[in-house]
């Protein structure tokens, strides 16, 4: 049998392991486990105490729940808005980097042909670094230093050309422009990121709502375990399914959903 | 329609085809089928559901009073925890229909402004340019607004926008006139391309396949989850469970709406790109 993917978990951490497994894999993963607990827990508590005993906690355990049921929902309702925000936003930064360095390439072709292709030749090269190495750096929320100095080659192609007449001098003018838009894209790609102790707090606290929603059902009793396995079975799979829905969302530079390199891949010659 | 514009639909996911299939249909016949099958579906289940575990007689219990606080903290629960997704998704549904219609309003409010200042050029071009800018504004009313109902840019809309940022840079500066008027078309042109880069991101997939996904199954896991109550009157368990899917399908279509701003009755109008004036 094979054990390499304990020591891929070792190399990786947890995060990036499972992020980059296939989505299906992800979910039976994150439901699975949730699933696994939420039985494990009710058999547990049937095991020590009767039916009738756990079900006269019901009357009460079922408004502390519902208690429960609100805060968790609140919880979810922020968590998925902001990873899907988050998703949107950095799509948004790709694509208005890449239609600004677009533009900027045809401004740059009225300029002498030696300068115009020195731009073009040190785009592509910063197009090819970011497909390369600032995509995987960025499954880290870190930067990548070789596109940030090709990043910085870019813009002195650019900023070297010398309008030799007023036209160029316009040209220049709406230049500035595009070569603003593609430098403030980039840095709001950078800047989406969480930092590491955010995303983990975040992480906890949802982690921490989540197991005791599911340890909350040792509580409830029936006469009808086999019901209440199924109940709690279909209430993980609801919870659960929107915790796998935030942690894809929340990883846009990850995994099989990561978002494409396709638009910086065009830039490259 | 425009036949020569190909929508690959042949490369869509399934789930996306049939997403735009309800977008396409008027609204009536969009929410009767989403509706239809909900209902049907719930009938099915709370039928054969409710005849399994019915009591026998009217006058033996069904199920004691605390099994359901059980099953109903936990279907409230579930239902809280669906809100919350359903809420995401309205939410992010909302934004893409509202940036896709305010980004065609900044878009061609500011064609018309480039339009305006580019006919105060002294270059002979500058009618081209007007023109192009024309052939631009059809080819998104013509071939974008269909390509976009898919997700995706029209190739031809794109080159002629193309075209007319490359006849724009080919254009000559002639006097201090010009150079000030250069100086606001550079505003517009730059308006026009974030414009056209916001309205084409409001309708860009993303990872809208994973999360119809995740609402639909959700859907269904909450629909089966009413078949475990069990209430002495069959008709009453099932006409519960009906109004519950009829409203949890009344607003899933009108989260389909929304994800779809350029499909259908509800689709943000073209008339905008149809506004300059005549040469």
């Amino acid at each position: 049998m094979d054990f390499s993917w304990i020591d891929d978990i070792a190399t990786e951490g947890w995060h990036l392991w499972l992020i980059h497994r296939p989505t299906w894999l992800t979910a039976l993963i994150i439901m699975g486990t949730g699933i696994i607990l939420a039985v494990v827990v009710v058999l547990l508590a049937h095991n020590y105490f009767t039916g009738e005993q756990l079900s006269a906690n019901n009357e009460v355990a079922s408004y502390k729940f519902m208690f429960i049921a609100e805060i968790f929902a609140g919880l979810m309702a922020f968590f998925l808005v902001g990873a899907g925000t988050r998703y949107n936003d950095s799509q948004t930064y790709v694509q208005d980097e890449v239609a600004a360095w677009r533009a900027l390439s045809q401004v740059v072709d009225e300029f002498p042909a030696e300068r115009a292709n020195a731009f073009r030749y040190a785009l592509s090269r910063y197009a090819d670094s970011v497909v390369r190495t600032e995509w995987p750096s960025m499954e880290t929320g870190d930067e990548s230093p070789i596109s940030r100095q090709l990043f910085s080659e870019v813009l002195d192609r650019y900023f070297v050309l010398e309008p030799s007449d007023e036209h160029q001098q316009s040209l220049l003018l709406l230049g500035n422009q595009f070569a603003g838009m593609a430098t403030m894209a980039r840095t709001n790609r950078m800047n989406n990121n969480l930092n590491d102790a955010t995303a983990a707090l975040m992480w906890f606290t949802l982690s921490v709502m989540v197991l005791f929603s599911i340890l909350f059902n040792a509580f409830f009793g029936s006469y009808d375990l086999f019901n209440q396995l199924v109940m709690g079975f279909l209430v993980a799979i609801t919870m659960l399914s929107c915790v796998f829905l935030t942690y894809v969302l929340g990883n846009p530079w990850s995994g099989p959903n990561a978002l494409s390199t396709a638009p910086f891949t065009a830039l490259v010659r | 329609m425009n036949p020569s514009v190909d929508l690959g639909l042949q490369s869509l996911p399934l789930l996306d085809v049939l997403l735009l299939s309800i977008a396409t249909l008027p609204i009536w016949l969009g929410m009767l089928i989403l509706v239809s099958s909900g209902v049907l579906l719930t009938l099915i289940g709370a039928f054969i559901v409710g005849r399994a575990t019915q009591a026998p007689s009217p006058t033996m219990p069904l199920v004691d009073h605390t099994g359901h606080f059980l099953l109903g903290a936990k279907f409230v629960f579930m239902g809280e925890v669906f809100a919350a997704l359903l809420g995401f998704v309205l939410v992010d549904g909302g934004i893409r229909y509202a940036m896709g219609r305010q980004q065609v309003q900044v878009e061609s409010s500011a064609m018309r402004m480039f339009d305006a200042g580019v006919a105060d050029l002294s270059d002979p071009q500058a009618v081209e340019l007007r023109r192009d800018l024309r052939t631009y504004a059809a080819s998104v009313v013509e071939n974008e607004y269909l390509t976009m109902q898919v997700g995706r840019e029209s190739p031809a809309a794109r080159k002629n926008f193309e075209q007319v940022l490359n006849r724009y840079l080919h254009m000559e500066t002639r006097s201090e006139q010009d150079r000030l008027v250069r100086l606001q078309t550079d505003q517009f042109l730059s308006k026009m391309l974030d414009g056209r880069q916001k309205r084409l991101q409001s309708v860009r997939p993303g990872l809208r396949t994973l999360i119809w996904t995740v609402l639909l199954s959700n859907s269904l896991v909450v629909i089966v989850f009413s078949w475990l109550f069990r209430v002495r009157s069959l008709a009453a368990h099932i006409a519960m469970s009906v109004a519950m899917t009829i409203a949890l399908m009344v607003v899933m279509h009108f989260a389909i709406l929304l994800y779809h701003p350029f499909t259908g009755d509800l689709a943000v109008s073209s008339r905008p790109y149809q506004t300059l004036p005549q040469i």
